[in-house]
């Protein structure tokens, strides 16, 4: 039995790393495998990273700015996931809060309107906004 | 190639729109979103949202088995009714696209139905919206999709709804396209005011599978105890 396997997802209190979790860094490191016939820019790493809210957006900078445009895609996916979560979607049911779905594109604009096709300084600049919002989160 | 049409003014309650952009890379498909705007003739509706069913078709004929965490896709499927190409015939193998995943069949009265609306599931608020109609106020309703894969071939059919908040039909359209040996073939198109029998008897078959209010299956309210004096 791996202690890996069950280990905590929340972050070591002891050091400032905000992406030293194992279980989000295998995810993030399966973020292209197993994709939907029917939905290419999901994938079940995709899924799961959006289950674990707004935690998980330091470990996806890396994959928003991959050099692969699905990959990219794919990490646009868990980030907006892992944002519905955190402004009361709910999969299956839809927007629990009637505010959630306007929130979440009001942050989504502020933050640069990422875009997994968009030229890359815009892309920098969005997910560099993205941080700035995590580490306010986290705090 | 790529699928890019709008029905103009071809049906009666507004106007439908497709815009699928063909990829052929190391994932090939076809992305891009599917949208309809109520014209000032249709019925008010508070919510215009798209309800999508899908077939996925092997290259020898046979239906795409879905397995794992997407495995109740499998019994969501409509069985064949009648005889194929007469009217209300259903043709097999269609299902409600949704994520089955994410939800779980409802087991009393009181749990909410489960949802046969595509952005209930993949919302993509930053490329799609919800619409609606209140008279002037008049809102379009969208999906964003990408149906796509790397190192098959399969063939998609879809039959795309936009609906409102009492299951009224606004518009539809059917489309499809091949990926063989990473290229696409085969797209096509075409707008329709009514749903095909095969897109209800989808919608029957998930509000059956989940027990949905109004379905065979529906879980009943529990029995009220009489009062004795």
């Amino acid at each position: 039995m791996s202690n890996h396997a069950a280990g905590p997802t929340t972050n070591d209190p002891t050091t400032n790393d905000p992406t030293n979790d194992p279980t989000i860094k295998a995810l993030v490191a399966r973020i292209d495998q197993d994709a939907d016939p029917n939905h290419a820019d999901l994938t079940p790493a995709v899924e799961q990273l959006g289950e674990l809210g707004p935690k998980v957006i330091p470990y996806l900078s890396d994959t928003l700015n991959a050099k692969d445009e699905l990959t990219r895609l794919h990490a646009q996916r868990a980030l907006e996931r892992a944002l519905e979560r955190h402004f009361g979607f709910v999969p299956g049911q839809g927007w629990t809060k009637p505010d959630g779905e306007a929130r979440f594109r009001t942050l989504w604009i502020k933050n640069g309107n990422y875009d997994a096709d968009g030229a890359e300084p815009a892309r920098e600049a969005s997910i560099k906004a993205w941080l700035t919002w995590s580490s306010t989160q986290r705090s | 190639m790529s699928i890019k049409e709008s029905s103009k003014d071809s049906l009666k309650a507004g106007e439908m729109e497709i815009d699928m952009t063909s990829i052929e890379a190391a994932k090939s498909g076809e992305k891009g979103t599917i949208k309809f705007t109520p014209n000032a003739k249709a019925k008010d509706t508070t919510k215009l949202r798209m309800v999508q069913v899908v077939r996925d078709v092997q290259e020898d004929g046979t239906d795409y088995k879905w397995t794992g965490s997407q495995a109740r896709l499998e019994d969501v499927k409509t069985q064949e009714k009648g005889k194929a190409g007469e009217a209300g015939s259903v043709d097999k193998g269609w299902m409600v696209d949704h994520n089955p995943a994410a939800v779980t069949p409802r087991s009393k009265a009181s749990d909410p139905a489960v949802s046969t609306a595509y952005r209930d599931y993949w919302p993509n608020s930053s490329v799609s919206q919800d619409g609606h109609k209140n008279g002037k106020d008049i809102q379009h309703c969208s999906l964003w999709d990408f149906p796509g894969i790397s190192g098959g071939n399969l063939t998609w059919r879809f039959e795309t709804a936009a609906q409102g908040a009492d299951g009224t039909t606004y518009g539809t359209v059917k489309w499809g396209f091949t990926v063989k040996d990473s290229k696409v073939i085969n797209e096509s198109h075409s707008f329709h005011d009514n749903p095909s029998a095969t897109f209800n008897a989808a919608v029957d078959k998930f509000n059956d599978v989940y027990h949905n209010p109004g379905s065979p299956s529906a879980p009943k309210p529990a029995a009220t105890p009489e009062k004795k004096d």
